[in-house]
């Protein structure tokens, strides 16, 4: 990442940097750079996990519900919070 | 309504779940004039009569400032406190503080009403002196949630006697020396999809400005903290272009792969002790696990099984 990169990125997020924050952004990054590049050259032959609930699928047990049940449930609240939550505008004559 | 099981209990939370009427800024100055028109699960379950401090946050943005939270238990003011833990900080003042902390399973506690800017690592947590409290209080508060769709079915904590395989061996090299990049990555790109509705218009106070695209970029130029700008900053790196690949979707290969190392331990283990290190925190963080936290060490335990963390602690202390 370079001074422009980072003007470019703080352009589209919709704020400014100031000369200082730029300076210490870029440090900042700077001292991550070899800790990143570790994390990028990892071999990891794993799909991406982006969210702990797609760990139900390796850690549910047979005593324990199944990730199909999992699925009904949450699309039975997603059901109710659309019911009770959401108010349909009324049309206005 | 008071609830009886806590009037013993004195209990804080942090300025970070809406209460209704009430200016909840999230210790955001982007949110100074912003008065929820809703209660968080969370309060609502509690009872605002039972909470007798609301902890403000004073250091960055978003993330609150949980030494209050911590120091308010220690000092004995409360008896309990309640905030969200990003994966870090319950840990971290539990041993800085010398109080227990207690992270459970994540989605067993509704996060709906809560200012949330990491939403696939924050998780509702407790610090108290008192293992019973926090069990009844936890028992009180979770639970499925129709306004939150991430939230699980969890049986009621009970304390049980059993003999327990604690593993307290090494964690792979490997995960240790990747897993605070890992972290930090995902933190950052969580927070920049999150605190875009921070801009202005849909949340915070409005700055005069003819064109729409200046009267956002002046309200979050000035109400963002450096801190804030920081990670928003970094996390839009990670996810631009090429970078996504190699640093985001990097990061999240990283977690399945603890996720299985993590599952190889316990296969022959019930619990796993470590010492109360940053790195060995981020590991309950990342997968969702049980985790409470001491002044020495750490119990993490498999996904749901909370009532095995807290009993261990109740034998132990």
């Amino acid at each position: 990442m370079n001074k422009d990169y980072l003007l470019k990125i703080a352009n589209d997020l919709h704020f400014n940097l100031t000369k200082q924050e730029v300076e210490d952004i870029l440090s900042f990054y700077k001292e991550q750079e070899e800790k990143l590049n570790n994390l990028k050259d990892l071999k990891i032959e794993n799909k991406a996990t982006f969210h702990p609930h797609n760990l139900y699928e390796a850690t549910f047990r047979e005593d324990t519900d199944t990730e199909s049940d999992l699925n009904k449930e949450l699309f039975r609240n997603t059901e109710y919070f659309l019911m009770d939550e959401i108010e349909i505008p009324k049309v206005v004559k | 309504m008071i609830i009886k099981e806590f009037d013993k209990g004195k209990i804080a939370i942090s300025e970070e779940f809406a209460i209704k009427d009430l200016n909840t800024t999230g210790g955001s100055k982007a949110l100074s004039n912003f008065i929820p028109f809703y209660t968080s699960t969370l309060v609502n379950k509690l009872g605002i009569e039972n909470i007798k401090y609301i902890t403000k946050a004073n250091e960055f943005n978003f993330p609150v400032n949980m030494i209050s939270n911590a120091r308010l238990v220690k000092e004995d003011k409360v008896d309990l406190s309640i905030m969200s833990d990003n994966g870090i900080s319950i840990s971290k003042f539990a041993k800085e503080e010398d109080v227990i902390g207690f992270t459970p399973t994540q989605g067993s506690i509704s996060r709906f009403g809560l200012y949330s800017a990491f939403p696939s690592l924050e998780r509702i947590s407790f610090f108290s002196k008192d293992i019973n409290l926090i069990k009844d209080v936890f028992n009180k508060v979770k639970g499925i949630d129709k306004k939150d769709m991430t939230t699980i079915k969890l049986d009621d904590i009970e304390f049980v006697q059993e003999k327990l395989k604690i593993y307290e061996g090494g964690i792979e090299e490997q995960i240790l020396k990747n897993i605070k990049t890992a972290y930090e990555v995902i933190v950052s790109s969580e927070a920049t999809s999150s605190l875009s509705n921070i801009n202005g218009i849909s949340l915070g106070k409005r700055v005069s400005n003819e064109n729409i695209e200046d009267l956002i970029k002046d309200f979050r130029t000035e109400n963002l903290t450096y801190e804030t700008k920081k990670i928003l900053s970094l996390g839009g790196f990670y996810l631009t272009g090429e970078n996504r690949e190699k640093y985001y979707m990097q990061a999240s290969r990283f977690r399945t792969y603890l996720r299985e190392s993590i599952n190889e331990i316990f296969k022959d283990y019930d619990l796993i002790k470590l010492k109360n290190k940053e790195e060995h925190s981020l590991i309950s963080a990342f997968l969702g696990l049980p985790l409470v936290s001491t002044k020495e060490y750490i119990i993490i335990g498999k996904l749901k099984e909370d009532y095995r963390v807290l009993s261990y602690i109740k034998e132990v202390l």
